[in-house]
């Protein structure tokens, strides 16, 4: 394949569509990390070394330079990284313990390799002081022989960033112990086995000089330097390029900054003397003022990680400067400091810059990617736009490790912070307790806008880079073609001596692609002076290389260096170039100075975005000898902490924000401190970390969705008034903003992929099935009356909070999870928890236990519990508000909404038994009901009727109207004085009969209910099955599908197919099976129904013997009316008044239960005509008798069988309602058949209402029989 | 052209190439860590669908275990 081709291929993986809906809240992931640097770093000098020799040899110098700098760093690293092994090491403690030999040869074994590395570092540190004291002597030397020369500012810089090195290895090894103490064991060992030859002292003593002086590299430096003529001007030099560089910001990483800070110092230390004669204060090159001013800004100066630096210690070597001087002395400048070195005073002004910058960005990158070979306007400056981006990254990263910095030079103590208690360890101190809750968030804040901007950078970093190189081709040849041109031509017309320079420097530069043509080609064109291209030049996508772009500059900043020749004008003859010409030079070498930055891009961005130090604590570790802190010392979890826990959830979205900095530690402990064991503690922290972050970002989910469902589902008026009647404090939907972070598909953490949505989901799923568990719990533990209503709410709450959920996150179905909870996954079960639980209460609480009343159609506890079973409830389970309704303030607020439910039972609890149990459940509920009613009506309500039947004494004739109320009432008192005496009478009989009619009125409430609520569904379903109000299907319109005729049409398309020939007869059965049921069958009725043919076994012994007369029973006893018109007029007896009445504890099942019975046995109308009570109020309606007897008011009797009576007629007229033909079913009444022949005495013929047609045809036959029309007449 | 000039002209070439295939080579890892992406999005989508059938089908299981034995 050709590269043309492959090139193609590259181009085209632009146009594949790669979907990815995540939210982006975490830094963007970098699965495939390139770090193609094409630096020649000096590696092609050779081509240019003819052009000018000194170049190549600083060139090599440089080389050099630069080399020792990344040694250096990598020792840096490995000696803050490396912990001590001699603590781990086992110590001889006597010289008589037997196995002293193997000790220290183990020990020597396995301390040896650390301390060759040791001495490879004293060896490094050797060979790179003697490098640089090379560097100065040459640099000296050209000082020597001019006394104003021009030396090149990337030597002076190479030198810079060498010196820094130095400091900070010096810093290190001066407060690391842990190479000390290693050696220390180390030496003992091998001098207690006696094996080092004199070489191997000797150098081992050496390195525990070196090891234990401090500050020996930067102290034998100065011895060396010191010596070499000419050196201060060479650090004046250093100095000088610090503070300028230093105040024209010409500095784009962190690190550099500190660099120029490190060596700026450890420069002036150098220089100064110790006697007047070689005072820094008689040098009157250096910048020294400046340069203190800039040191006195920065009192501290990150190290690394844990470790900060004072460059004011290097003036301790510098008799002349006090170092007072650079220190804050009053407390104001204190302040002043510390308001400088935190985030939050300048995070109000960091944010605006962030927001205009990332707009800015945001245009160009979408043109960027929206268009293929995009190119930038000529007038868009875009290696200005990505610098500015790098230099933003840099100064608040920058920020942030001034911040640390601070704050681990200023630990904090009880008094400044009265969190901190005294018993806080050290790095407690330095940490958790010195950042307040706002620095927290000000500091989340900032490393959320460096990891967006670092993102912004690096998603555009491939495709801009070939646009980046092809902006600094045209800069470079627009400097050259027109700049350079013309002050080349102008040189070689005056014959400056400058001219070779320039001459050098565009050969040096040279593409034949972007000049046209050369001045010194064609002296006739010299003479015209520079023209412009005649064809139009191409820019190429590739930059000078690095070599090439640093000759150039050099050399450039030789011609208008002030103190280059060119400069130098007389009164005869000014400067060699115009004032324009030394701007444009100026301007490029300035602008140059960005390229290598914007060229490795990627490098750059890493660089400035590298906040690992926030989380090293190497420094304390060894302090205080700990293996490690707990998580809840360290910054990053610190900092995610807080905006999990924080109130207002503005912050929520940051959340994976602060983990990041695990990446970046990470990233930082494999790749620059090479240090594995930290690489696994990282990794070790970050599990846990995550644990605890998925544990509690999941419960403060679900309490945000939780609380949120509840206040949907709060009334809104009732929450203003529980609001503003301080019933709760507050009800307000909270502002957590979970919706990104529960998208999260893909987090990447240490190089994991996480599926974060999928673990909320885990969570969410368990959460909510504890929540159903909570719901049903509380339901088994409560008052049923309560319960049932909590368990609705809690349910509703559940659906809602699910549904919410649901938006974001993969859940199960709330359906199956209440299944599940309810113990009522398997079909072949038809009861779960809920059902029967609600089966149990009703049956053995709530019928036995309760009493109705129609008047308020409620049911009430009967203040006396007479039911021999007593229901226990489970245990109330522990409250824990996020699985009830979110928080404590809205469980309050629902707590108020169920207390009026607490007492009472009426149609709302019915209703809401149909909604939890669910329709489909009623049949069985209402099979449950009728098992027990049939068993109360086989085991006891029988038994007492027959027992009672025979008690009512049979002599027992209605009396006279003589008699008077007060005579008639005694009557009957005397006969029943047996059954009244009875001792459970009032307690044991009446309540068999009052749950047995508790059952009744039940069932009629439950129908009621599911006649409203199907009532409602209908209603709300007429359009859709083309039904109008008043239940006459209409036309279809148009726009509304049949389904059967839709289906049939399929059918007849669909000839052949192996399902089709059903499927128009399958969607014709659906259709109806769906069709709302328009003659609705009530359930009430049919319990009556199963009720009435539970009376068969006992209907022809309850209906007493025929009438002897034929035609009706007047005394005789053996009805079952007869029986309830003696319990009835025992119920109907005031006791006395300290008693309950009955009403009160019995209600109205009681007289539910005789009334249905008698209306089922065909009674009614003779109950109503002969019933004792009633009898004597038809008495007492006439004679208007009043008087006492005994302690009773016969008043107060009257008044109760009147309300009774009132009651009894209420209920008959339900039942002749619901089942009319029951009325006289199985009446035993005579038929007076109308006299056929007038001379026999009529004869009458028993009727019985069961065998009613065979008796008709009887009767017709009479009739046919005698020829003439007869006429039954019914009593 | 002189050889100086012959040099730095072939060695401006020679880089442009290496530019060249070293950009190609950066879009081909931007690409690779978009499509990493964008790969672990929709495999997390199917995972998601994947492992709540498996659930479905579990819970059905549970559900009809005893249906048989029922019906015999």
């Amino acid at each position: 394949m050709s590269l043309a081709t492959s090139l193609n291929n590259v181009a085209l993986l632009s146009q594949h569509v790669l979907v990815d809906n995540q939210p982006a809240i975490q830094p963007r992931p970098i699965s495939v990390q390139l770090n193609a640097s094409l630096d020649t770093a000096f590696g092609d000098a050779d081509l240019y070394s003819n052009l000018q020799s000194h170049l190549a040899g600083e060139a090599r110098f440089m080389r050099k330079m630069y080399a020792n700098v990344d040694e250096a760093m990598r020792y840096f690293g490995i000696i803050y990284a490396t912990r001590s092994l001699s603590k781990a090491l086992p110590q001889v403690k006597t010289q008589d313990q037997p196995d002293r030999v193997a000790i220290y040869e183990k020990t020597h074994d396995i301390l040896r390799p650390e301390v060759e590395k040791m001495k490879e570092f004293m060896r490094f540190a050797n060979r790179a002081c003697a490098e640089l004291v090379e560097v100065i002597k040459y640099l000296a030397a050209i000082y020597n022989k001019n006394k104003e020369p021009i030396v090149s500012e990337p030597l002076l810089l190479s030198i810079v960033h060498l010196l820094n090195g130095f400091s900070l290895l010096d810093n290190m090894k001066n407060m690391k112990t842990a190479w000390n103490n290693d050696f220390a064991m180390y030496k003992r060992a091998c001098t207690n086995l006696k094996r080092m030859d004199e070489g191997e002292t000797m150098e081992n003593q050496h390195l525990y000089l070196f090891l234990a002086n401090h500050d020996c590299i930067s102290t034998k430096l100065r011895t060396d330097v010191v010596g070499i003529d000419g050196y201060v001007e060479v650090l004046t030099s250093v100095v000088n390029v610090c503070v300028d560089y230093y105040e024209e910001d010409q500095f784009a990483l962190p690190d550099e900054k500190y660099a120029l800070l490190r060596a700026m110092a450890f420069s002036l230390s150098m220089i100064d003397g110790n006697d007047e004669k070689t005072s820094i204060l008689r040098n009157k090159r250096v910048k020294l003022d400046r340069a203190l001013k800039i040191l006195r800004s920065w009192p501290i100066i990150p190290l690394i990680g844990d470790m900060q630096m004072d460059p004011s210690a290097y003036m301790k070597h510098a008799p002349h400067i006090e170092r007072s001087k650079l220190q804050p002395e009053t407390e104001d400048e204190i302040l002043k400091l510390q308001t400088k070195y935190r985030i939050i005073t300048s995070l109000d002004g960091e944010i605006v810059r962030f927001k205009d910058y990332m707009s800015r960005f945001a245009i160009f990158s979408n043109q960027v990617r929206a268009q293929e070979n995009w190119e930038p306007a000529p007038d868009f400056d875009l290696l200005a736009l990505v610098f500015e981006g790098i230099k933003l990254l840099s100064s608040w990263t920058t920020q942030i490790h001034d911040q640390a910095a601070w704050k681990y030079a200023h630990p904090v103590d009880k008094f400044s912070n009265r969190n901190c208690p005294e018993t806080a360890g050290e790095y407690e101190k330095l940490v958790k307790y010195n950042y307040s809750l706002e620095e927290r968030f000000a500091l989340v804040e900032m490393i959320s806008m460096i990891k967006s901007v670092a993102t912004a950078l690096q998603t555009v970093s491939a495709t801009i880079a070939p646009l980046i190189r092809r902006c600094i081709h045209r800069e470079l040849f627009t400097f050259v073609q027109n700049t350079l041109l013309d002050i080349t031509s102008h040189s070689i017309k005056k014959k400056r001596p400058s001219q070779s320079v320039l001459v050098m420097i565009r050969d040096m530069l040279m593409d034949a692609k972007a000049v046209i043509e050369l001045p010194d080609e064609d002296d006739k064109k010299k003479k015209k002076g520079p023209a412009g291209p005649s064809t139009p030049v191409t820019y190429r996508a590739c930059a000078p290389s690095s070599t090439q772009l640093n000759y150039a500059r050099v050399l450039l900043e030789s011609l208008y260096n002030e103190k280059a020749a060119g400069m130098k004008g007389t009164l005869m003859k000014g400067k060699d170039y115009s004032s324009q010409q030394i701007f444009e030079m100026m301007t490029f070498y300035k602008r140059s100075f960005l390229y290598p930055y914007l060229l490795d891009l990627d490098k750059s961005v890493l660089a400035c975005s590298d906040l690992s130090v926030l989380w090293f604590k190497e420094f304390y570790l060894e302090v205080t000898r700990s293996v490690q802190f707990p998580i809840e010392q360290s910054l990053p979890w610190i900092l995610t902490d807080s905006i999990i826990e924080s109130p207002s959830g503005t912050a929520t979205e940051y959340m994976l924000v602060p983990l990041d900095l695990y990446n970046d530690s990470a990233n930082s402990a494999l790749w620059a401190l090479k240090s594995r064991y930290l690489y696994d503690e990282i990794e070790a922290e970050v599990n846990l970390c995550f644990d605890e972050l998925v544990f509690k970002v999941s419960e403060a989910v679900f309490t945000h969705y939780k609380t949120q469902a509840s206040c949907i589902l709060l009334d809104k008026a009732l929450k203003h008034v529980l609001v503003a009647n301080h019933v709760v404090r507050h009800l307000d939907v909270p502002t957590h903003r979970f919706t990104s972070l529960l998208r999260q598909k893909h987090v990447q953490l240490l190089g994991r992929t996480i599926d974060f949505s999928q673990l909320m989901a885990q969570r969410m799923n368990r959460l909510l099935r504890s929540s159903i568990e909570m719901a049903i719990g509380r339901f088994e533990a409560h008052e049923f009356g309560t319960g049932i209503m909590e368990l609705e709410g809690l349910l509703d709450n559940a659906r809602l909070t699910h549904n919410l959920l649901s938006e974001f996150l993969p859940l199960d179905p709330f359906e199956d999870m209440l299944r599940e909870v309810d113990d009522a996954v398997d079909l072949t079960l038809n009861n779960g928890r809920i059902f029967s639980h609600v089966v149990m209460q009703l049956i053995y609480d709530f019928l036995p236990n309760y009493s109705f009343s129609s008047g308020t159609q409620q049911f009430v506890r009967a203040p006396i519990e007479l039911s021999q079973t007593q229901v226990e409830r489970d245990a109330m389970p522990k409250i824990k508000h996020s699985l009830l309704f979110g928080n404590k303030f809205v469980y309050q607020a629902m707590s108020n909404v169920y207390e009026p439910f607490k007492e009472s039972i009426g149609l709302q609890q019915i209703a809401t038994i149909i909604r939890v149990i669910g329709q489909d459940k009623i049949g069985v509920l209402i099979d449950e009901l009728l098992k027990n009613v049939e068993v109360q009506l086989v085991n006891m309500v029988c038994p007492y009727v027959e027992s009672f039947m025979r008690g009512i004494p049979v002599d027992m004739k209605t009396p006279l109207f003589q008699y008077g109320t007060l005579g008639t009432f005694q009557y009957f008192q005397a006969h029943l004085k047996p059954i009244l005496a009875y001792r459970d009478l009032k307690t044991e009989v009446f309540h068999v009969f009052r749950e047995l009619g508790n059952s009744l009125i039940f069932a009629r409430l439950l129908d009621q209910s599911m006649l409203q609520r199907d009532l409602f569904t209908y209603v709300q379903s007429l359009p859709f099955y083309t039904i109008d109000r008043s239940g006459v299907t209409v036309p279809s319109t148009t726009g509304q599908v049949d389904p059967t005729a839709f289906f049939k049409f399929v059918t007849t398309h669909l000839q052949g197919q192996p399902f089709s020939e059903s499927l128009g007869g399958r969607a014709e059965q659906a259709s109806k099976l769906n069709a709302p049921s328009l003659a609705r069958k009530s359930l009430f009725v049919r319990v009556l129904e199963r009720f009435d043919a539970l009376l068969a076994p006992v209907r022809e012994k309850w209906r007493g013997s025929r009438p002897t007369n034929g035609i009706l029973n007047i005394d005789e006893t053996s009805e079952f009316y007869r029986l309830w018109s003696v319990l009835q007029f025992a119920y109907c007896t005031p006791g006395a008044k300290t008693e309950f009445s009955t009403q009160t504890l019995f209600g109205e099942g009681l007289p539910w239960t005789g009334c249905a019975i008698i209306y089922l046995l065909g009674q009614r109308v003779r109950f109503q005509v002969m019933d004792i009570c009633y009898h004597i109020v038809n008495v007492h309606a006439v004679d208007g008798q009043v008087g006492n007897i005994g302690s009773m008011n016969i008043v107060d009797f009257i008044q109760e069988v009147k309300n009774y009576q009132r009651l009894n007629d209420s209920i008959f007229a339900t039942l002749q309602t619901l089942l009319p033909d029951r009325d006289l079913h199985g009446n035993r009444y005579g038929v007076a058949h109308p006299p056929l022949d007038t001379k026999k005495v009529p004869t009458y013929e028993s009727y019985d209402g069961e065998h009613g047609t065979a008796v008709s045809r009887k009767i017709e036959k009479i009739e046919a029989g005698s020829g003439v029309e007869g006429h039954d007449t019914r009593v | 052209m002189s050889a100086q000039a012959t040099f730095v002209q072939r060695d401006w070439e020679n880089r442009e190439l290496v530019e060249e295939i070293s950009s190609a080579v950066k879009r081909i890892a931007s690409f690779l860590t978009t499509f990493d992406s964008s790969t672990r999005y929709r495999l997390a989508a199917l995972n998601e669908k994947l492992s709540q059938l498996e659930r479905q089908v579990d819970y059905l299981d549970a559900r009809v275990v005893n249906v048989d034995a029922a019906n015999s």
